[in-house]
Order: C-alpha cells, then structure tokens, then sequence
C-alpha cells in the first residue's frame, strides 16, 4: 500500500488495518482449530474411535461348523454333511417380483404363487429354496437377477438312503437332530460353530475386507461310529422286506445284536421312512417300534419262566408235568395249548410251547419267585440305548398282580416289553446268563481322529440266571428249532436255538385282547452252542399265509442268521445240526 | 474503436508482476484432488466431468481475470437483478426438482445452480455498495445492503437450500466489516440476527423438520441416535477417526466403500478424503485452505480500491467460511449444513463460480491503474 491512502484517510485505513489483523487472526484461529480436531480424531483418538467404528460397521457372523458324521462299525458313512447353496431373496432389492418369481419358479421348481407373494412382503430376506443342487445354483447365478442372492449351508446326506434310517434318524433343514442317533447324539454331532467378524454396509450385505477376522475357529462336530454293521442292517432290511410282503403286517421290526457283547447289527423297522426326506411318508413310519412301542410277547417269553423256575431250584429239566391234552381248567379260566399232550418234562414243554405246561412250571416256583426272574432279565427297565424314545415297557408290580398273574405272565401276557428289551434278554442264554446291555455307539471319534469315548466292555447287568440253567435253557430252545414249534427256523448251515411266539394283540383301547389280531414273533440265537448273534423279528398283525410266529418270523430269523454268520465268516456245519447237547 | 482498442479499455492495464499465482495453481491442484476423491466415492464419470469443469473454470478465471474489475463496479446492480431473477426462475416449469428441493436448471448436459453465482453477485453488489466511506456511518445506511442480502437469501432458502443461503452471510459480513461498519451498528445487527433465528425456531413452518433435527442431533446426539442426522454425522466422523495416521490408501476407505454416509463426493466429501489419506495429509489440505485465504487477505491488502479490496474480503468471506463449514460439520463441529468443499467437492456451478471469483480476485490484483480511481470513486 502506498502512504498516499493513508495520508488521505488515516482514521479509516488504521481501522481498516485494525479489522483486517481480526480477520486473518480469526481465519488463523479457526482453521487451527478445524487441524486440532481433526488431530483429537485421527492421531489421539483414532483407536477408541476405530473401535466404536468397528462396531458400529461389523456384524458377528457365526461360521457354521460342520456337523460330525456317522459311521457303521467298519467305518461306512451314514450321515455327512456337504455345503449346498441355498437361494435366498432381498424383497426390497428384487426390481420385478412376477417376472423374478416366474423364472426362479421354472429354475428352481418352487411355488410361482407362494414366491410372487414372498417377494412382494415388506422384508428384507425370504427364503426362495434351501440346499439346491450347486447345478441349479449355477443357473440362478448365471441369471443374476437383483435382490436374489445366495449363501453356503450345511446340507445333511444319508449317503445309504433308506438303509437304518430308524436307527440314524435326521435332521431339520437348519441341521438340528430331530431323531434317532442325530437326536440323542446331536451336542457331540453339531460341533461349536466359529465366529467372525465382517464387515457389513447399511443392506447388511458383508463386505469383504482386510478388517475381517476369525475371532473363533469352528470346530467341527465329533464323528460317531455306531455298533450298526450297514450290510447286517441290509440283510435285516430285506428279509424283513420280503416277510412283510408275503405276511402283510401293520408293521414289523427285526433287531440283530451281537449275543456276546450287546452291540446291535442290525435293527430294522417296517414301515420305513426316508430320511432325506421324512416328511414324505406318515409320521407313524418314522417310530422306530424295536424301541418306542412295547408289546406282550407271549411264548417268546416262556424260556424266561422256565429259566427263573430251574434257576430257583423248583425244577429240573427233566420235571414232569400233566398237561391235560392241550385244556386244562385253572379256576375258572382255562388254558389251551395248539396241539395237545399228556406228561412232559419241562424241556418238552418249551419244545412244544405248552402254555399249560408252562403256567404249572410257574406256579411251582411262585409269583414272587416269577416277578424276580423276569427283573432278574431286565424286563420293565429301559435298556439304556443311546436312541430316543425308548419306553421302559409294563411289569405290573407284584402288589398289582392277582392270583391269574403267575399264569398270564409265564407265558408272556401281562408284560409289555419293547423288542430290544427281549432281544436283549436273550443275550444271557449266551453269556453264561448273564444280560448284557444292548448298546449303539461304538466310538466317538474327533474328526478323523482318535477316539474320545469307547464302548469297550460289554455292559452287562445283573446275573439272570445261572450258567447251568442258561446251558439248560439254550439247549430247550435248541430242541425247539430242532423238533419242536421253530422248526421253520432250522437249517442244514449252521445250528439254530429259538423260541418262537404267537401273542393276541390288546386291543388299542385297552381292554383286553383283539380277536384274530397277533404278534407272531421269533427269537432266535445262533450258531448253537457258541452263540455269535440274537436275532428278533416280530409281525404286528400278519393278515396272509399264518399268523403263528413259528411260520412267518422263524423263517426270516433263519435266513438273516444265515446270511449274518456267512457274512461274519462264521464256520457253517459239517454235518446236519445235531438235536444232543449238554443238559 | 477498433477491436483491439475496446479490448484495451476492458482489459485496461494488466500487471502481470501482481497476478497471484498461488490462486490458479491451488484452484488447479484441489482441484485435481476432488476428481481423485469423487473416483473413489461415487463414480469415475463424476470424476472426469468434474475435470471438464475445472478446465472451463480455468478459461472462466483466465478471463475474468483479465478483465479491469472496475468495468463490474456501474453494473454490479444488474448483475444482482439478474441474479435474483435466475434463483425467481426456478419456479417456473424451467427449473427441476430433486429430492424435493428446486435448485437446478436442467441443461440437459449438466445442471445449473443459480445459488451458486449469487454468493459471488451478492459480493460484487455489496461491494459496490460499502466502498462509499458513508454508506458505513450510519444504522440506517445498512437498509439497503440487508435488503439485497435478505432477498436473495429468502429466494435460497425456498427451495430450500439452506447451506447455499447461510453463505451469503459471510458474503454480507465479509465485506460490511471490511467496508467500516461500525462495531455499534455491527454488534446490533448480529443482536437482530441472533432474535430473528430464534424467532425461525420457535415459528412453526418456517424451518423445515430435517433443519431443526439436524441442530438437535448436533447438540445432543444421543438424543435421537436413529435420525439420519445423526447418523450421517456420526459415521463421517468414524470415517475420520477411521483414517487415523496414514489412512487407508486411496480407494481403499472401508467406511468410504460401504457406502453408509450419503453424497460422499458433495457434502460429505471431507471425511472421505481423511479415512483415505489420514491426517499426515489431510492436515496439509486444510493448509492449503489457508494458504488461499492468505493470498486472497494479501491481495486485499494491498489494494487501495475500496470496490477491490472489498470484492476481495467478500470472496475471502465466503469462500473461508464455506471451507471452514464444510470440515467443521464432517469434524462434528457445527450442525449438519449441506455444504459443499469448494473445488474439491463435485458441482459445476460451485465450482465455476469459484473459478470466476478467484478470477475477480486475480484481477484486482492486478489492475491497480491510477486512472480509473478517480471517475470510479467519484
């Protein structure tokens, strides 16, 4: 500036100075200030922000872990689980919802109608279809229509199909167990899902970037190796499959358990489910009976009478008794046997199955002494398996029983029991009467890996019987396939030892007994005197060719048995099974 | 006269030694760094349209500068007029409306915003108006200056721009007080101002329900946590902090990428370019803010034209105190205003508008003719 201005107007170019100094200082000041802040945010601040920034940006993701797997016990897949896309819907994001609804329907066979009405809802996420094939994925990819996206989800294959599938069970569509192994093994199964942290913009659409981080590793669930042997359960399957085609049963069921250590090979229900998809069959035919429904046995139930009357001392073998050719009036009912004898000893009462027989073997030993002898076998507890649902069935207690009791329940009636409970029972002819437990879980192994549980030792319960007394009983039983009513069960391969059963159903409504409705049953333990396996197959109802459990179930116990020891390399018989043994 | 000689008069005498460099060299440098910064947060198309308008702006700054600015002191009125006629104009079907505010011409190859120009015409009027030493004296002298301010600043806000209308007090501010108001009649102005805010908060309808949930949410955020507002302005700030030290590199700003915070390469341009670049050189940028400001409070100086000088201190104004706004509300440190960075933020009108007024400044710089200072002061 020149002194000529301020010569001029002095008064004015001093308060103009004056206000111009204001300005600059306070232009000075203020961005001083803008730098100060914005130092206080990014260098002194910059963590506690980043912080609040992150967690105001991130989303916690859990990063599912996959569910374990199930093997048989020679290590055959069951159940796994593989990652599928599953298509999922942005309604806010989808531009046109009849035209996106109409391709995705024709791509992904759903519901036109249902997915017009889904994307039209004030949502921002709808399910189109879950867990589709990665073939059907690539197409919608390829369409790549807006507000459709997909996401990787666990999807659970049986890789047998069908095969066990009560034994097994399933899951939901969101990986939970629901049933059968999935169910009571599912904690172990599941696994602990991880858990990351991504980043996400205002649709929560994550956005990768370099702040995202694993913050805990999934961990995948164990492996679990059942006592199932996939080609016994097989062989179960299809002679269980053929029985209940040519006897047309309600239902059956047939259980192989390894006689010596309780493992169950094979245990089959009739009619099955899918479990792929269960929804697809009635509810009813997911029940896996062998467990969930109990039934009265009848005379598949004598050997335990007769065993706990010889264990207590009230019979031998060889004790004989009138039977009255085959009626005989106790009070004022009266038994009938099918086929009519005089004397027999107690190893011919249960050759021939004699229910009068077998009430007089009974009563010698008494109602207390029977009631012990049938706990003594585990009857009216669960068996303990790792599997849902499983009932404890009916032993009435002995206050509850009246004076017919000691009859009924000698040969089977007024005791309820599950299938596995019997077949269980049945071990301890084998173990020198011993029960052992049934059991399902063999191992449990992380994946891959060693194992963290063992079944090891058989668990065994309470000593039944006396091993004198279980040879004794074996060998009736024996004596039943050889001459008696089982002889359906005997073949030339390997020697049989059996009982067979034939029990009026009770009447759904619980008084008393339907007519012409039976349980036919047989029980059977191979090969005699070693036995290796029990077999159990029982028909609910069989309305063609008999009802007698020695014609329809003997003879599918036999062929299972043989295909089972075969396949277990089991040495057959030289000669023809021998009707001797020890007594 | 021949063509040369009329562009001898109005170019008059050009003194190349005073052009302020720093002026066009800065424009051209954040400039340049805008178009980086709207690549990275909306579009590249953005980005290069912004560089086609920094190159006319260069030609716009070239010939305002050249230009005697002493031609503009008889038409400053007109221009004015003209002014406000453009911003009346945008309720005819001429101008458009977006997001419910009228504020453009469509063009159709881009859109003109005549807010933008009146900051500058404003500046210009006022100028005219307080370079006379005795439209300063008295109260009643300051009629005709408010009443030019008021006017525009009442056709701004219909649309509504507020941002655009709170500039032109810094424009009226700028250059009463460098033009010698006194500190009485100044300190009663700001007394009315302060009663007439208030008396616009608590009249219904006057402010329009996002302008007062902008100011609650800026003095108490936790209040309404969910409110946009809020929102907008709590995420530029994370951005900031996000960008600590060094930044996250050029295109890599994570917050920048999610997209949460709305016109990132307009009025939220600033948190952007700090979660990329950091402070190490966000800090240097609002440096060379000051820098500008320096050069154009240099020129004014140095001028002894009080239409110059004043042009300057107005240009000075408005442009600081929209630089300082634009940061200040990204920093948390005013309200949301909606306002843009000049040069740096995209817009074509602002950033025309500040190539022209950097153009004017440029020319007073230069044209320092004796001759003309008499007719013109008298």
């Amino acid at each position: 500036m020149t002194s000529a201005t301020d010569t001029e107007r002095p008064r004015a170019g001093r308060a103009l100075r004056v206000r111009a100094t204001m300005v600059i200082a306070a232009l000075l000041l203020v961005f001083a200030l803008l730098t100060a802040r914005l130092a206080q945010l990014q260098i002194v601040e910059a963590d506690t922000y980043r912080h609040y920034a992150e967690r105001q940006q991130v989303l916690s993701r859990e990063l599912s872990a996959p569910r374990g797997r199930v093997f048989d016990r020679r290590g055959r897949l069951l159940a796994a689980s593989v990652q599928r896309y599953s298509i999922f819907a942005d309604p806010k994001g989808v531009r046109e919802p009849d035209a996106t609804a109409a391709i995705l329907s024709e791509v992904l066979g759903v519901s036109r109608r249902r997915l017009e009405q889904d994307l039209r809802k004030d949502r921002y996420f709808v399910w189109v279809r879950r867990q589709v094939p990665d073939r059907l994925a690539q197409r919608v990819r390829r369409l790549s229509l807006p507000g459709v996206h997909m996401r990787r989800e666990s999807k659970r294959l049986y890789p047998q199909g069908r095969l066990g599938a009560h034994v097994i069970g399933f899951t939901d569509i969101d990986g939970r167990g629901l049933a059968g192994v999935e169910r009571t093994m599912d904690a172990l199964l599941r696994g602990r899902p991880g858990m990351e942290t991504v980043l996400c913009d205002g649709g929560r659409r994550i956005f990768r970037s370099e702040l995202d981080r694993v913050d805990r590793e999934p961990f995948q669930g164990f492996d679990v190796h059942l006592s199932l042997d996939a080609y016994i359960q097989q062989i179960a399957e299809e002679e269980l499959a053929r029985a209940f085609e040519r006897h047309g049963p309600e239902a059956a069921g047939a259980l192989v358990l390894d006689a010596r250590d309780g493992s169950v090979l094979a245990m089959a229900s009739l009619p099955a489910f899918d479990p792929q998809n269960p929804t697809a069959t009635p509810v009813a035919n997911q029940r896996n009976i062998a467990i969930t429904d109990a039934y009265e046995f009848g005379s598949v139930m004598k050997p335990f009478s007769i065993a706990a009357a010889l264990d207590a001392g009230a019979v031998t073998p060889k004790t004989e008794f009138d039977c009255h050719m085959g009626e005989w009036h106790i009070g004022a009912r009266r038994l009938r046997d099918v086929q009519g004898h005089g004397v027999l000893s107690v190893s011919d009462i249960l050759c021939h199955s004699s229910n009068i027989g077998t009430a007089q073997v009974a009563m010698r030993l008494g109602i207390e002494g029977l009631y012990a002898g049938m706990r003594a076998f585990g009857f009216g507890r669960q068996t303990g398996i790792a599997l849902p649902g499983e009932i404890g069935g009916i032993v009435r207690p002995l206050r509850a029983w009246n004076s017919y009791s000691v009859v009924s329940v000698s040969f089977g009636q007024e005791l309820a029991l599950t299938p596995l409970a019997v077949a269980g029972a049945f071990t301890a002819f084998a173990n020198d009467g011993v029960v052992v437990h049934p059991r399902i879980i063999e191992s449990i192994s992380v994946p891959d890996g060693e194992a963290v549980y063992t079944a090891g030792e058989p668990i065994t319960g309470n000593r039944a019987v006396g091993p004198t007394v279980a040879a004794e009983v074996l060998h009736m039983m024996r004596r039943v396939v050889a001459e008696g009513t089982g002889r359906n069960a005997r073949m030339d391969e390997y020697p049989v030892a059996g009982k067979t059963g034939t029990a009026q159903l009770a009447r759904e409504d619980g008084r008393g007994y339907s007519e012409g409705r039976y349980l036919a049953s047989f029980a059977g333990l191979a090969p005699y005197p070693d036995c290796r396996v029990v077999v159990l197959v029982f028909l609910k109802n069989p309305t063609r060719e008999g009802y007698y459990g020695g014609r329809t179930a003997a003879p599918v116990v036999r062929d299972i048995i043989r295909r089972t020891l075969r396949y277990m390399q089991v040495p057959e018989s030289e000669t023809p099974a021998p009707d001797g043994g020890p007594v | 006269m021949s063509i040369a000689a009329s562009l001898q008069v109005l170019t008059g005498r050009i003194r190349w030694r005073r052009m302020p460099w720093l002026l066009p060299l800065g424009a051209v440098m954040l400039t340049a760094l805008g178009a980086a910064f709207i690549w990275s947060s909306h579009s590249q198309g953005h980005a290069i349209k912004h560089l086609v308008f920094a190159g006319l702006g260069c030609a716009v700054f070239g010939m305002v500068a050249l230009v005697d600015y002493r031609h503009f002191a008889g038409i400053t009125l007109p221009l004015y007029l003209l002014g406000l006629l453009a911003l009346a104009g945008l309720w005819t079907p001429l101008g458009v409306t977006v997001n419910n505010a009228r504020r453009w011409y469509d063009l159709g190859l881009f859109n003109v915003q005549p807010s933008e120009p009146m900051k500058l015409l404003l500046v210009l009027a006022l100028a005219d108006y307080f370079r006379f030493p005795q439209h300063t004296e008295r109260l009643r002298h300051l009629a005709v200056p408010l009443v030019l301010t008021g006017v525009a600043m009442a056709l701004t806000i219909v649309q509504p721009d507020f941002g655009a209308a709170l500039m032109l007090v810094p424009a009226f501010c700028g250059v009463a007080f460098l033009g010698g108001v006194r500190w009485r009649n100044f300190a009663l102005l700001t007394l009315v101002g302060c009663v007439l805010l208030a008396a616009a908060w608590f009249t219904p309808g006057v402010l329009r329900p996002y302008q007062k949930q902008r100011v609650a949410s800026f003095i108490n955020p936790a209040a309404n946590p969910e409110s946009s507002a809020s929102y907008n302005a709590e995420q530029a700030m994370l951005a900031i902090s996000a960008g600590g030290m060094h930044g996250q590199g050029w295109g890599r700003g994570v917050l920048n990428r999610l997209g949460r915070v709305p016109e990132r390469h307009t009025d939220f341009i600033f948190p952007v370019i700090a979660e990329e670049w950091g402070f190490a050189r966000t800090a240097p940028l609002v440096l060379a803010y000051v820098v500008l400001a320096a050069c154009m409070a240099w020129v004014a100086w140095r001028t002894e034209d009080p239409f110059g000088r004043l042009v300057v201190g107005g240009v000075l104004s408005v442009f600081t105190a929209q630089a300082f706004l634009h940061m200040a509300v990204s920093l948390r440190l005013a309200p949301i205003t909606g306002l843009t960075l000049p040069l740096v933020s995209y817009g074509g009108s602002s950033l025309l508008t500040t190539y022209a007024a950097f153009g004017l400044v440029a020319s007073v710089a230069m044209h320092r003719s004796p001759l003309f200072r008499g007719r013109l002061a008298g």
